[in-house]
């Protein structure tokens, strides 16, 4: 047709498949940039290159992940940009690109910083150490407002179908929550799990964060 | 779930479009489409009314219920 070099494998996917390849690419893409960063921080540290072949293979192999990471998020988006995308296809993507936009910048600057700790990192994020009070404040403030701005986006944006889809997996989240901390109290109290803790109250809200992409995703896929 | 049959496929087919051009009619996603054509999903009635208008025929033509047939 021209000389258009795109690989098939992209220009076959629909608009969900594209959307959760390119968000599943960029979370590994992220995972072996941040392994490269530290091997070459600690490196730096160090002063001088490791000998173990092992390191060394392992680095590679990061690398190489980067640009596998980067070969399949160019062909998607070339394959996307290419194509004629209809009005809604236009504005969904847009939403992504804004929702990522604010969301990644801010978690990798917060995870990055440590907060009050630089350098404590994702540990630091996950702890019970205690933060400035203007820290907690504003941080609350701003992963507040970039959440309810991020869903009013997201609602103005799909359709029916991808509406019923996050209705549904928000239904199912909520029962499991409402159904996972009484269960996990009676079983506390008989002595068969540990007292619960913020932690593995976080944990259970994760869990249900999990459930809720499932039944999303197959509603909006299957 | 859905009790609805519908004849969307075949509108569609009459017309040569692929799932992404009806999709792109109709303002919503190919996965909408898909879900609609499969019987997975029933449209809300703002996006039945579209999905008739664009045909030129009436909802009941196009969707069909289940329980009466």
């Amino acid at each position: 047709m021209n000389s258009d070099t795109s690989p098939r494998w992209a220009d076959r996917l629909g608009t969900g498949s594209r959307t959760f390849l390119i968000v599943t690419t960029i979370i590994f893409g992220l995972f072996a940039v941040g392994m490269v960063a530290g091997f070459s921080y600690a490196v730096l540290q160090d002063g001088k290159l490791p000998t173990k072949p092992l390191v060394w293979f392992v680095f590679a192999a990061m690398i190489a992940l980067v640009a596998f990471v980067g070969w399949v998020l160019l062909s998607l988006f070339r394959s996307i940009h290419r194509e004629r995308m209809s009005g809604f296809d236009r504005r969904y993507w847009r939403m992504w690109a804004i929702v990522f936009g604010l969301s990644v910048p801010l978690g990798a600057a917060l995870v990055g910083l440590g907060i009050d700790d630089p350098g404590a990192g994702f540990s630091m994020m996950l702890s019970n150490t205690p933060i400035a009070p203007i820290t907690a404040i504003l941080v609350s403030i701003v992963v507040s407002v970039l959440l309810i701005a991020s869903l009013v986006i997201y609602f103005r944006t799909i359709d029916d179908h991808e509406e019923r889809a996050y209705l549904w997996g928000s239904n199912v989240a909520f029962h499991f929550v409402a159904l996972a901390f009484p269960l996990y109290w009676l079983l506390a109290r008989g002595g068969l799990l540990p007292h619960i803790t913020i932690g593995i109250a976080l944990l259970i809200i994760l869990l249900s964060c999990i459930v809720q992409a499932i039944v999303w995703a197959l509603f909006k896929f299957r | 779930m859905a009790d609805l049959e519908n004849r969307l496929r075949i509108l569609r087919a009459e017309r040569g479009w692929s799932q992404a051009e009806l999709a792109g009619h109709l303002d919503v996603s190919r996965q909408a489409v898909n879900a609609i054509e499969t019987g997975k999903y029933d449209p809300s009635l703002p996006l039945a009314f579209k999905v008739a208008r664009l045909f030129g025929q009436s909802i009941e033509q196009i969707f069909l219920d289940g329980a009466e047939s």
